[in-house]
């Protein structure tokens, strides 16, 4: 009998696989909107263009629910999840009624009404990340980029923009020029990308000392060749005989080396990160603002966008600064940051091309979605 | 905040806890979640799984032991099977990728239970010894779902480097484990 992988091991207990989700990367999301879903908070909403998302949003939550909520629900029986893979049984759906969620802000609501056609992209082919050599100038208290002012003085009261928000403090445009702690962006990467393969090598090696000798003679002598040269190999493997004592003593330090450039990198990229898109999220929370995530793929680089009307971003500032501010985290630097428009690219967001008005686009997620749900 | 810190939180105001454990670990169960559901759901469903996660968790937390597993390991473990109950549910049939397959003998039958621990404790023994980086990509590629595109950028290897190795690594596992199991 032939199993899959996953399928052998879909019940294993979490101790088995201790460890071994060590290496998997978080990614970048806004956690306020799972937050309020798993704690049952509300942010507050009450613009116009949250009402006509609302709308919107109640029609497809009513055609999804039978499709999509109750079988999932279904599903979750009493069973313990941590352990238990469901069966795909669907007998019982039409029994759970599906609970509390009372409105959808994702962008798939905003292009079932088509507003999507009305989102103003920027004409600019840089991706949105990068900080704009576009003159700076200023528009009723906020800094912004000429472009988007020029089209801001043209725009009705309700046009939608696709904004987001850059520092024009000294930060390099790319992560490789990007000092952290004295050392740049690229010698952390370098540093990871010569570490990791060392690592790999030498345990592969340790596994073969150990007697899996017809893996190394097929494969695995080759590929440390392939990856490392032949010098490295001979230190560890001459005349058809092993140094295990040498392997073991280098595995040790290229494990310490390897974990310590990993998490170094990390550290010098989410800096980066840090310091070059302020938390525009934060009009969210005070002005109702519609923010979703954008994201560029050739780069792997997140930032966010507001999905605004000009009347929306003409009072900005006087919006947010009467809010009532209760969490100092999302504080915003109006000082120090500047907005501009969004460029809309093929490459990150795939809008089905359906011609119904009441089928939800795909946003495709394989080639990295960009706009991603943020509000609740 | 540690993990037996978190979960002593979690008991003493669960409120307070649970946001510690969202801040500490939304992104990771989101980059679980996606790899699995990313080609057959759309983003808000996503995120509704990643909060099933948590709901879940925030239900269960007293089941967590953190002598046995790392709230890490914990939570990835769950968010891997919702996130393949969503895609069950969304599909009708789930395809199995033929490359990830191993032959496993009649007796180790998923109703026999002894037999099916021993299977996978042998065969997760065996996945880690195959060593970084093969290990992660098999793991990452068979059990969580990611694309050897994804696995590529998150290794820093090319993806016709993550393809290789995997088809290596697997050919090594069905010799390995044919002489076990």
């Amino acid at each position: 009998m032939k199993k899959n992988i996953e399928e052998i091991l879909q019940n294993a207990d979490p101790a088995v696989l201790d460890g071994m989700f060590d290496t998997i990367k978080a990614e970048k999301i806004d956690e306020k909107n799972i937050k309020n879903k798993v704690l049952g908070k509300k942010s507050k909403k009450n613009t116009a263009v949250w009402r006509v998302l609302t709308i919107a949003a109640s029609f497809a939550l009513i055609a999804a629910a039978g499709a999509l909520v109750i079988p999932r629900l279904a599903g979750q029986g009493t069973e313990d999840p941590v352990t238990t893979v469901s069966t795909g049984d669907k007998s019982n759906a039409a029994a759970v009624i599906k609970p509390e969620k009372e409105y959808d802000s994702s962008l798939n609501a905003l292009i079932s009404l088509k507003d999507f056609d009305r989102i103003i992209w920027s004409d600019d082919t840089a991706p949105a990340y990068l900080p704009s050599n576009s003159e700076i100038t200023v528009y009723n208290g906020i800094r912004v980029t000429k472009e988007l002012y020029e089209r801001l003085q043209t725009a009705k009261d309700n046009d939608l923009f696709a904004v987001t928000a850059k520092r024009n403090i000294d930060i390099p445009e790319k992560f490789e020029d990007f000092v952290y702690e004295g050392k740049t962006g690229k010698e952390y990467l370098d540093e990871h990308n010569r570490t990791y393969p060392i690592y790999g090598a030498l345990h592969l090696l340790e596994q073969s000392a150990d007697g899996n000798t017809t893996a190394f003679e097929n494969w695995i002598r080759d590929s440390i060749i392939e990856e490392q040269g032949e010098e490295f190999l001979s230190k560890y493997y001459r005349d058809g005989v092993f140094d295990k004592e040498r392997i073991r003593k280098d595995l040790d330090a290229a494990r310490d080396a390897s974990n310590f450039a990993a998490r170094a990198y990390e550290e010098a990229f989410n800096a980066y990160a840090a310091a070059s898109y302020p938390r525009i999220y934060a009009f969210r929370e005070y002005n109702g603002i519609e923010i979703y995530n954008g994201y560029h793929a050739e780069t792997d680089t997140h930032y966010y966008i507001m999905i605004v009307t000009k009347s929306q971003l003409a009072a900005l500032k006087a919006d947010y600064d009467k809010a009532d501010k209760h969490e100092v985290d999302y504080g915003f630097d109006f000082e120090n940051s500047y907005f501009s428009l969004v460029p809309y690219s093929e490459e990150d967001v795939r809008y089905a091309q359906n011609g119904s008005d009441t089928e939800l686009p795909a946003i495709a997620c394989e080639v990295e979605q960009i706009l991603e749900t943020m509000a609740e | 905040m540690e993990d037996g810190a978190l979960i002593k939180l979690c008991h003493s105001d669960k409120n307070k806890g649970m946001e510690q454990v969202l801040k500490k670990y939304t992104g990771f169960v989101f980059a679980i979640v996606k790899s699995r559901l990313c080609e057959v759901c759309d983003s808000s469903e996503i995120e509704d799984c990643v909060s099933d996660v948590f709901i879940r968790f925030s239900e269960s937390f007293d089941k967590y032991d953190t002598q046995r597993s790392s709230l890490k390991t914990y939570l990835g473990v769950m968010a891997k099977n919702l996130a393949s109950n969503a895609a069950r549910d969304k599909l009708s049939t789930m395809p199995l990728d033929d490359d990830g397959m191993i032959d496993v003998p009649d007796t180790f039958s998923v109703e026999d239970a002894a037999a099916e621990k021993e299977l996978i404790k042998v065969v997760t023994e065996q996945i880690k010894l195959l060593g970084p980086p093969d290990s992660d990509i098999i793991f990452r590629k068979y059990y969580i779902g990611q694309s050897s595109k994804q696995i590529a950028k998150e290794l820093k290897m090319s993806v016709s480097n993550v393809d290789v190795r995997a088809h290596r690594a697997m050919e090594k596992l069905r010799k390995i484990l044919g002489g076990i199991i």
